[in-house]
């Protein structure tokens, strides 16, 4: 009631926000074709200058700008989500079922040849599988996405393609609908993929058609592109596991974080995944590039391009659309510590531009060409052009860097008065990442920031924060003096590393085998000896590999130490290795090691010296010796065989080909063997994982076929 | 006596913020565009009571006509319109925006591609509240209504919509009857796999034919589906055929038209290529290349099946009343010689 009072009260208070011009590009509508369904599912420009564009209602309709008339090129098909010009008569688009090239064969500007080119990935029948892209590498091979199912819906009867036995079976997905909504949907995950490589990116041979999956842990991918260093950009929306929507660099075999794709990985052997446990998940993603900070930012990324010359000072950046709100983001990508992140920050934002922006291309001339779209979710419909006129002097930030105590802004024009600096604002925080439906920003907290000139041209700047970077977190600057006063950017690595090893950023595991010695090189190695590692983090001259055989050589002058592998995340691997220890030698392969280089080891060691079982070679280093009957050659003269298995609380070490020696952590006899050890005051031995480590024990020794293979936990 | 009003509004102005600040807001915002045509999109839109919603206002209007939207309590458009009609010195400087006190929002005129946005705050007495465009010569004709808390009937019923936006609606929806014989198209149906092409021929022939099994699944004579509108759908929707049913195929989705001798091999699918808009379908069976053609006879449907290269014999799937040119049934089956192969016609009669 009250607010009824008020209401009236206020009545004669008009609504003020009204989106200005922007003082740089201007936004103009294109006519689509009246009365057809306006939404538009893919852009791109023909060789002659007309725009193609795919629309919901299964058409591909081109545009000639000149006449701005509108002609039927294709028709009748399926949720069309992407399509690719190949020449003037031939159009490669995705739509629900396949990628299929389109072509205009007898000339009559109307398509007669519909060519599967690839429709190996499966359908379940879900809405919510939809299909993306292409785009298309400078091998001339595609890249498509597939959406995952919603458990909004379940399956049809019928299927294509191969059904994923694991988990809920798959008549209950087309049980009634009240059984469905009653509890079934639950099991059956809010995001599910059971028919293949739902969740994935895929590869498509460009000669063959033949379907190779790419990476795994997309959910909602709508939006592929390749920047100008062939860099593979892929984003995603908002949802179960994605604290926020992402932009994600795109590597082979990469998997990124929603595990419903994850049992379509070869040889996988895990749990269903709705099974699946953060923990467990965590290290295996590669985490995205670019968070896009849900409601502020943007709610759900569509597609990227790359800025050609012409569109502003802002070439080979690229671009990214927004379903939600009426906004295009500019993105500011670096390469740091050989990973990719960035910031994002709005180029056109409200403008007289409508929601909606699913699609984007530009036309020769550098005009960006909008497709607008909603389907069922908020959105726009049409299509427009954004040109830039750069009439207008406007401010914003042109480029930005992470410098490993914050960052060096480069802005578009100098500033002159300098007390604006004093308005800028930073904050900073992070997302969960869990199985609930979208995260809240975690840990914020506003930061104390200087700003100093980087030059003189007043245009670069250092920000300075007054504490110490943060890994894995979002960094919201607030701009005043900018069109976009926004600007938000996600520190995944700074210049020289961070420190600390609690990292959530560990590298993604790789369950392939790793030669550590491969190409006779140490680049995966380093010193690790705990005195001279700071001043020397390079591995010692004394260890040298040699037609695969690394040899420490302690006669000769230089710097030995032990030696670790720069991967710190050891922990549920196998690992194989030869090794041949001098004559009364002594070295050793450690693992599960904390900073001081405490942990497990694999003794490598000749038993003539010492007589004590727990010490000697191939046992668990001063916690449980070797079966007795264990075979060893000669030292100085013949080569073992080592092998460790550690997996979860479960270690074994085997020498030549047998098990040697086996213990289970937190088992009666661990504990008993721990209290007599002289780890024993150790807190959290071998808790953790941990590089690989060998020794330098004094004594000359040789390493051969030292190759590692990560395990899932579950295997 | 000037001060006392200040002090009120300035105490009305701290309740305003206070209870602002309990007002619940709503995650989805309501877009309307005023479009070609003199009429909202939406026409009607719904609230919730009591709900900050953030309206945006897009004129979408290609004819370059300014438009404005204001928001009005119920049962007063008539006023409003009647108001809208007054046009004084101070109307442009208002933005045509009435003096009228059941006006409860109102955005900026708006040219061709602006935008505006604002919150309004839903009132907690559920009840229709009428927008309309109030600029001159439009508010008779552009109107609509936000449903707060009330559910609406059938569109073409309702007396808050205006009849031009109903009368598009209308159009929108029947786009589906509205093919030209022949048409293609793949789409969700009923009673097929998910990767299934509906295809309309002459003589009100239609058949569906699933790309995922390489088969024709059925066919009906009458219209091809049944209408709907599908501008606002995600795709879950299964279209349903308009017709009567006059083969079915049945089987499931490990139901392949060809056996080659007795291995069933999962058939490929490679397209369709349109002769004079109808589709010949492309697929591969144990390596061999099929093509599938289908044609409309006032009697039923024709498939012309070439299968190059056979050296063993062929099973065709074609349970029922169906009659081939070539080869003897064998149950569902009709078997074909290998030489047979290269070219047959089986028919599918429509009674």
């Amino acid at each position: 009631m009250k607010s009824i009072i008020f209401q009236s009260l206020f009545s004669g208070l008009f609504a003020i926000a009204c989106f200005a011009d922007h003082p740089a590009y201007r936004v103009q509508s294109i006519k689509t074709e009246p009365g057809k369904d306006p939404q538009v599912g893919g852009l791109d420009i023909l060789p002659n200058g007309r725009i193609a564009a795919a629309f919901h209602d299964g058409e591909i309709r081109v545009y000639d700008p000149e006449s701005q008339q509108w002609s039927l090129f294709a028709e009748g098909l399926h949720e069309p989500l992407g399509l690719l010009a190949e020449n003037d008569n031939t159009i490669t688009v995705v739509q629900r079922p396949e990628m299929t090239r389109i072509s205009d064969t007898d000339g009559d500007g109307k398509a007669d040849l519909y060519e599967t080119i690839c429709d190996d990935f499966g359908m379940s029948g879900n809405y919510h599988e939809f299909a993306f892209g292409p785009v298309k590498d400078a091998e001339g091979n595609y890249f498509i996405s597939l959406n995952v199912a919603s458990n909004g819906a379940p399956i049809r009867k019928e299927i294509r393609g191969k059904w994923l036995e694991l988990g809920l079976p798959r008549d209950k997905f087309y049980a009634s609908r009240d059984e469905w909504k009653d509890g079934l949907k639950k099991k059956a995950g809010r995001m599910y993929s059971r028919v293949p490589y739902r969740g994935w990116v895929v590869k498509v041979d460009g000669k063959t058609g033949e379907m190779i999956p790419w990476a795994s842990g997309l959910r909602s991918p709508n939006g592929l592109a390749f920047d100008s260093n062939g860099k593979l950009f892929v984003s995603d929306n908002q949802g179960d596991w994605l604290g926020t929507s992402k932009l994600y660099h795109i590597q082979k075999d990469h998997f990124y974080g929603h595990p419903a794709s994850l049992p379509w990985k070869n040889g996988y052997t895990g749990a269903a995944s709705v099974d699946l446990k953060a923990e467990e998940l965590e290290s295996l993603r590669t985490p995205a590039a670019v968070w896009f900070t849900q409601s502020t930012m943007a709610n759900s990324p569509t597609q990227p391009i790359l800025i050609p010359k012409g569109f502003g000072p802002f070439e080979g950046q690229m671009l990214i659309g927004e379903m939600n709100k009426s906004r295009i983001i500019r993105l500011m990508l670096e390469e740091v510590n050989g990973v990719t992140q960035g910031a994002c920050t709005p180029l056109i934002d409200g403008n007289g531009l409508d929601m909606g922006i699913n699609r984007l291309v530009f036309d020769g001339d550098a005009n960006l060409i909008v497709g607008h779209s909603h389907l069922s979710w908020p959105g726009g419909e049409g299509m427009a052009k954004v040109s830039f006129h750069g009439e207008g002097k406007y401010q914003d930030v042109k480029a930005i860097h992470v410098t490993s105590d914050g960052f060096e802004i480069e802005f578009l024009q100098a500033i002159e008065d300098q007390s604006a600096l004093a308005q800028i604002k930073l904050n900073r925080y992070t997302f969960d990442y869990h199985s609930d439906y979208g995260s809240s920003q975690i840990d914020k907290e506003d930061l104390k920031i200087s700003l100093t000139p980087g030059d003189d041209t007043n245009k670069r700047f250092q920000v300075d924060l007054s504490v110490p970077h943060k890994q894995d977190f979002c960094y919201e600057f607030t701009l005043p003096m900018c069109t976009n006063s926004l600007l938000c950017y996600t520190v995944r690595q700074i210049p020289g590393g961070f420190q600390s090893v609690e990292s959530k950023d560990t590298p993604a595991k790789n369950y392939d085998w790793v030669d550590l010695l491969g190409d006779d090189n140490l680049e995966l190695w380093r010193n690790g000896s705990k005195t001279s590692r700071n001043k020397h983090p390079e591995v010692g001259n004394l260890w040298v590999v040699r037609d695969g055989v690394l040899s420490l050589d302690k006669s000769k002058d230089g710097r030995g130490g032990h030696i670790i592998t720069k991967k710190d995340s050891y922990f549920d691997f196998e690992l194989k290795f030869e090794f041949m220890i001098s004559k009364e030698g002594n070295s050793g392969v450690k693992y599960r090691v904390n900073e001081q280089t405490v942990g497990l080891e694999y003794q490598v060691y000749d038993d003539a010296t010492s007589k004590v079982p727990k010490n000697s070679v191939a046992s668990l280093y001063n916690l449980k010796a070797p079966s007795a009957d264990k075979k060893v050659n000669t030292p100085g003269k013949e080569w073992n065989s080592g092998r460790i298995m550690a997996v979860g609380n479960s270690i074994q070490h085997w020498l030549n080909g047998e098990v040697v020696m086996e213990i289970e952590f937190d088992s009666p006899e661990w504990k008993e063997t721990f209290q007599k050890s002289k780890y024993k005051e150790e807190e959290g031995f071998a808790r953790s994982p941990g590089p690989i480590l060998l020794q330098d024990h004094g004594s000359n020794v040789k390493y051969r076929n030292l190759r590692i293979r990560e395990i899932m936990p579950t295997e | 006596m000037k001060l006392l009003t200040l002090c009120m509004l300035l105490l009305f102005g701290w309740f305003e913020t206070t209870i602002q600040a309990e007002t619940p807001v709503s995650r989805r915002p309501i877009t309307i565009r005023a479009i070609e045509g003199l009429q909202f999109d939406p026409p009607r839109v719904k609230a919730e009571p009591g709900h900050k919603v953030l309206i945006r206002f897009i004129n979408r209007d290609p004819s370059d006509q300014p438009h404005n939207l204001l928001i009005l309590k119920p049962g007063s458009l008539a006023d409003v319109q009647a108001a809208s009609m007054k046009i004084t010195s101070e109307s442009e400087k208002r933005g045509y925006v009435p003096e009228h006190d059941a006006i409860l929002a109102a955005s900026k005129l708006l040219i061709a591609d602006q935008s505006d946005e604002f919150y309004f705050t839903a009132p907690e007495e559920d009840g229709v509240y009428p927008f309309v465009c109030t600029y001159p010569g439009h508010a008779m004709v552009m109107y609509g209504a936000i449903y707060v808390g009330e559910k609406w009937g059938d569109l073409e019923k309702d007396p808050n919509v205006s009849q031009l936006a109903k009368d598009r609606l209308k159009r929108l929806s029947e786009t589906g009857s509205e093919i030209t014989r022949p048409f293609v198209k793949r789409l969700f149906i009923e009673e097929a796999g998910p990767a299934a092409i509906a295809v309309a021929l002459d003589s009100d022939i239609n058949y569906c034919w699933d790309a995922g099994n390489c088969r024709l699944r059925f066919a009906w004579k009458g219209e091809f589906l049944k209408a709907r509108d599908n501008s606002r759908s995600n795709g879950n929707y299964q279209n349903v055929v308009a017709g009567e049913k006059f083969w079915d195929g049945n089987g499931d989705e490990n139901t392949f038209a060809i056996k080659v001798d007795q291995s069933s091999a999962n058939p490929e699918f490679k397209g369709y290529r349109l002769v004079a808009g109808i589709p010949e379908f492309r697929y591969l069976v144990d390596g061999l290349e099929v093509t599938e053609f289908l044609k409309a006879t006032p009697v039923g449907l024709i498939s012309q099946i070439k299968v190059k290269n056979a050296k063993k014999p062929i099973h065709f799937y074609a349970p029922g009343a169906v009659t081939s040119s070539k080869g003897t049934r064998q149950g569902d089956y009709i078997t074909i010689a290998p030489k047979d192969a290269t070219d047959f016609q089986l028919s599918y009669p429509a009674n």
